[in-house]
């Protein structure tokens, strides 16, 4: 597989990676890893208290992918 | 490890609770008694029941929402992984604090009705009969606006009684929170569906409605104690610590606690024992 962005500009690079939200095969130029952080609901009272797991999920995206999960409202 | 909210983060969690409890819990109990603003029993339950679901889903996910001693112990008693007992006089403390300033705020804003309440009703605050003034504060057996003030009502409700009905309407409190929260109970509403809180505040008032005509249904240390503190500086004095008959200040205290372990214990004997042994696997959620 080639890197969709590579070859929409005319150059041919092999893809390492996939973005998880769009498919698109991507080379390490144009792999965007973002790691999100993870919660858990316990129950400790009338109600659940929310915690922050220690460690974080890794998520592999493109560039514009990760560019519309990251912006603001 | 997990990264659990820090313990202030929890103790400012915990006032903001408990004073939601308060202020809308015994506001309505206030309404009720100087201005009969609430028609019956139910009106003033509902609005108990509502403050409480609104309280939790205001703060359950910084300190899991106890707003309660007798539930703070509970959990520490027979939940110790998720509430470890060296959290419980930090815990207590915020939730007597919450119930305090709440207190405070509905003697600024009642002060004036209340005093033309006892003037309506030639009541002196301090003397002897005094508690159907005070009872928007703390609470007194049996319910002075519903059976009276006199020796004849003393009778109708004994202390013993008064522990009973405290004691019993926290048990089914505390039963219905663990049954309502246990993720190995597959009927239970709990997670991510939020409306579990609905169905304790449900609970509240259903217990308020059965236990209230015999102690005013206080099945919280907090609630009671807090504002209790308040009346004995308003005024009320003697009335609100120890209280008319000399044990309403602890009875208030400890029957609710030792009615959550009872309710607590009942709910893992006679029902989590036999749910499926594993919790099914914990969801993780991307923040």
């Amino acid at each position: 597989m080639k890197c969709f962005i590579c070859t929409q500009q005319g150059v041919s690079a092999d893809a390492v990676a996939i973005c998880i939200v769009c498919g698109m095969g991507l080379c390490m130029q144009h792999v965007v890893r973002d790691d999100l952080p993870l919660t858990r609901e316990t129950a400790a009272g009338l109600g659940f208290q929310v915690h922050l797991l220690p460690q974080r999920l890794p998520r592999i995206l493109c560039p514009p992918c990760h560019q519309a999960l990251t912006q603001s409202a | 490890m997990n990264e659990k909210p820090d313990l202030a983060g929890q103790c400012l969690s915990e006032l903001v609770g408990t004073f939601i409890l308060v202020f809308f819990g015994t506001g309505a109990v206030a309404a009720a008694v100087l201005t009969g603003a609430q028609q019956g029993l139910w009106q003033v339950a509902v609005v108990w029941g509502f403050a409480i679901s609104l309280a939790i889903y205001a703060t359950s996910a910084v300190s899991g929402t106890h707003i309660n001693p007798a539930v703070t112990v509970a959990m520490a008693v027979l939940r110790p992984r998720d509430f470890p007992a060296k959290r419980i006089p930090a815990y207590l403390l915020s939730q007597l604090a919450g119930g305090v300033l709440a207190s405070l705020v509905l003697l600024a804003l009642f002060s004036g009705l209340c005093l033309r309440f006892e003037a309506a009703h030639n009541i002196v605050r301090g003397t002897p009969g005094s508690q159907l003034s005070a009872m928007w504060f703390g609470e007194y057996f049996p319910n002075p606006a519903l059976l009276g003030t006199d020796a004849v009502a003393f009778k109708a409700v004994s202390p013993a009684n008064a522990f009973a009905a405290e004691a019993v309407g926290t048990a089914f409190l505390l039963f219905f929170v663990f049954a309502l929260t246990d993720r190995r109970n597959p009927n239970a509403p709990s997670g991510r569906s939020n409306l579990y809180a609905y169905f304790i505040g449900f609970t509240v008032a259903i217990i308020i409605s059965i236990v209230a005509p015999l102690t005013q249904a206080g099945l919280n240390p907090a609630r009671d104690f807090a504002p209790r503190i308040v009346a004995y500086f308003a005024g009320w004095g003697r009335i609100a610590i120890p209280g008319p008959r000399g044990s309403e200040w602890w009875l208030y205290m400890v029957a609710p606690i030792v009615g959550g372990l009872v309710g607590a214990f009942a709910y893992d004997l006679l029902v989590r024992r036999f749910l499926p042994a594993r919790e099914p696997a914990p969801e993780v959620h991307v923040a």
